[in-house]
């Protein structure tokens, strides 16, 4: 059945070509970030913490906050919105998660645990900002690249994935902190006897992971606008690409997030676009039933 | 005094859907957010049968419990083999496709508008059914099923869930089969969402996908933790507490719209709290597991 739909492409569908590869690049590294950013999380804690999709929401709220309440200019409101969500994210950690750690709790607990913090945290959102779609106040140029429609936070997207990607490679491959993480992730006891500072490395990890996860809150708001629930669904599809990469693979995550994305675009040509949504999350639910998460120790990174 | 037997029917509605998503956390062990989507297939079902069809109260009844339990077939095909957060991750999914499909096929379920003009349970005497009737029809509903599935959970087949949520290796090999008692466990708590969802059709007359959200299937997880799963009365005083508890605020002077809110945030709060100090809930017999005392 394939074959013929090939062959018989017609000329509108050559057209559309570069838009849907464009808009397949963009998604893919949108999915790339967060699935990063979870794969990060996930082996650090080995747990499964749903307030990073609070903490996507997070950023691109309080980034606008800064923009519109506090008039900062855009890269100033970008950073301080970071740094927010970076002391927010320590201190769930240091408030929520050790604590439970410390009594080594199933993953279920945590997950419990973690569904109230993101539901306080979605639900202060819609309080202050409301449930309408919030817009941030600029106008995206759009320009025209091998014949397909870009816009400037769309390029952004991309970059930062390229530039995340490659510099979270080189720092767990090449770098003492990397080794040490790598430690950490491999056998959190091993590497406190071996004098690693097991504390200040989760910190960092914990750190990283939800500036990654509210930076990619932040594009999609540039994007996309703004809505309290916008964490969930890039959330659900960027744990699913870390899953079908394999958890705690930072190549693998890429891989993953841009297959994720190529169903998403490409599998519905033929379909009506309304199917989309929900074929993608079918796929997301025997993605995850197919592949288990990883239990007990083995090697990550 | 409607206003009471209002919120009276809805918290038979809540208590059939806690208890029996409560099958699936308590006894089998196995956390889910699908109860949701299970909800939604009960009330598109006896929605559509009872618009389309033009079937009457108690059969549209079971053509919901008939959808519920297809939906409830294919969550526990695509679970086989899945537990713990991963089957979480699943059901968390199984319900945004179950959501997308009530918003995006419009021609079979009427899109975001919804499908109106279900007509109301008639009552007793002929015509349409009073605010009593309907907390006598659905109180007696709820206790019925909550009953059944008492009797279910004391009984031998309650001491498979146990054994297969405590070890599920020593249950094989006790020749047990574990997916199929994970398989009847879906189904159970589906057609206990699947009634409550049709029954939850025929009271407001009017269904929407807004009402079958991540956030109803958080809100009835929710419930069972807070009253503590594992037990019969745990989801009757989660339910009712988190049904009363917007009207609670509301009564207070607090908008609706706020009300709703603040309710989401306070039962998020009582989430952190409970799990951080103590996981069994009010009631509770489980607690998912701690492997070292407090």
């Amino acid at each position: 059945m394939w074959i013929p739909c090939l062959i018989c492409v017609d000329a509108s569908f050559v057209r559309q070509v570069p838009q849907l590869v464009a808009d397949c690049v963009v998604k893919g590294s949108l999915y790339c970030l967060i699935a990063i950013s979870f794969t990060l999380a996930y082996s650090l804690n080995k747990s499964f913490q749903f307030t990073l999709a609070a903490f996507i929401t997070l950023g691109g709220y309080l980034t606008l906050a800064c923009e519109e309440w506090l008039r900062l200019p855009p890269f100033v409101a970008v950073a301080v919105g970071l740094i927010i969500v970076a002391g927010l994210a320590i201190s769930l950690q240091s408030a929520l998660y050790s604590p439970l750690e410390e009594r080594d709790p199933t993953r279920l607990v945590v997950i419990l645990a973690s569904i109230g913090a993101y539901t306080i945290l979605q639900n202060l959102v819609s309080f202050f900002w409301g449930d309408e779609l919030q817009i941030f106040p600029i106008s995206n140029s759009s320009w025209l690249v091998f014949g397909a429609h870009v816009t400037t936070p769309r390029i952004a997207i991309c970059i930062t994935a390229g530039f995340c990607c490659i510099c979270l490679y080189f720092l767990l491959e090449r770098t003492t902190l990397g080794s040490e993480i790598r430690a950490v992730a491999d056998d959190r006891d091993l590497a406190n006897i071996f004098g690693i500072p097991v504390k200040n490395i989760l910190q960092s990890v914990v750190i990283a992971s939800s500036v990654i996860a509210a930076f990619a809150g932040v594009l999609i708001g540039y994007d996309e606008g703004l809505q309290p629930t916008m964490g969930f669904e890039p959330f659900l599809l960027g744990i699913s690409a870390a899953i079908l990469g394999g958890i705690g693979s930072v190549p693998g995550a890429c891989c993953g997030a841009f297959l994720m994305s190529l169903v998403e675009v490409f599998g519905v040509w033929k379909l009506p676009t309304y199917w989309q949504r929900g074929l993608v999350f079918t796929v997301v639910c025997i993605v995850i039933a197919a592949r288990e998460l990883p239990r007990g120790r083995r090697r990550i990174f | 005094m409607n206003y009471i037997l209002h919120i009276a029917t809805l918290v038979s509605i809540y208590c059939i859907l806690a208890a029996s998503l409560d099958i699936l956390v308590g006894y089998c062990g196995l956390m889910s957010l699908a109860q949701g989507a299970f909800y939604a297939s009960g009330a598109y079902g006896a929605a559509l049968a009872t618009v389309h069809w033009h079937v009457r109260f108690p059969i549209s009844l079971f053509v919901g419990l008939a959808a519920g339990l297809v939906c409830g077939c294919l969550l526990s095909v695509v679970t086989k083999r899945v537990r713990g957060d991963s089957f979480f991750l699943v059901t968390f999914a199984f319900q945004l496709v179950i959501g997308y499909i009530l918003t995006d096929a419009i021609t079979l379920t009427g899109g975001s508008l919804g499908i109106s003009g279900i007509p109301p349970v008639s009552g007793f005497s002929g015509s349409q059914a009073g605010p009593t009737e309907y907390v006598l029809l659905y109180g007696g509903i709820a206790a019925a099923i909550l009953l059944f599935y008492k009797r279910i959970t004391a009984g031998p087949f309650g001491r498979l869930l146990i054994c297969v949520r405590e070890d599920e290796v020593i249950a094989s090999n006790c020749g047990l089969n574990p997916h199929s008692i994970k398989r009847t466990a879906i189904l159970l708590a589906a057609s206990g969402a699947a009634v409550a969802g049709a029954l939850y059709a025929h009271y407001v007359t009017f269904i929407d996908p807004s009402s079958f959200t991540v956030s109803e299937s958080v809100l009835v997880l929710a419930m069972i933790i807070i009253g503590g799963v594992g037990s019969v009365w745990g989801p009757i005083i989660g339910a009712t507490a988190l049904v009363c508890l917007p009207e609670a605020i509301r009564f207070i002077g607090v908008p609706s719209d706020e009300a709703g809110v603040a309710r989401q945030i306070i039962y998020g709060i009582c989430l952190v709290v409970l799990v951080r100090f103590r996981p069994r809930g009010v009631v509770g017999n489980y607690d998912f597991g701690f492997t070292k005392p407090f």
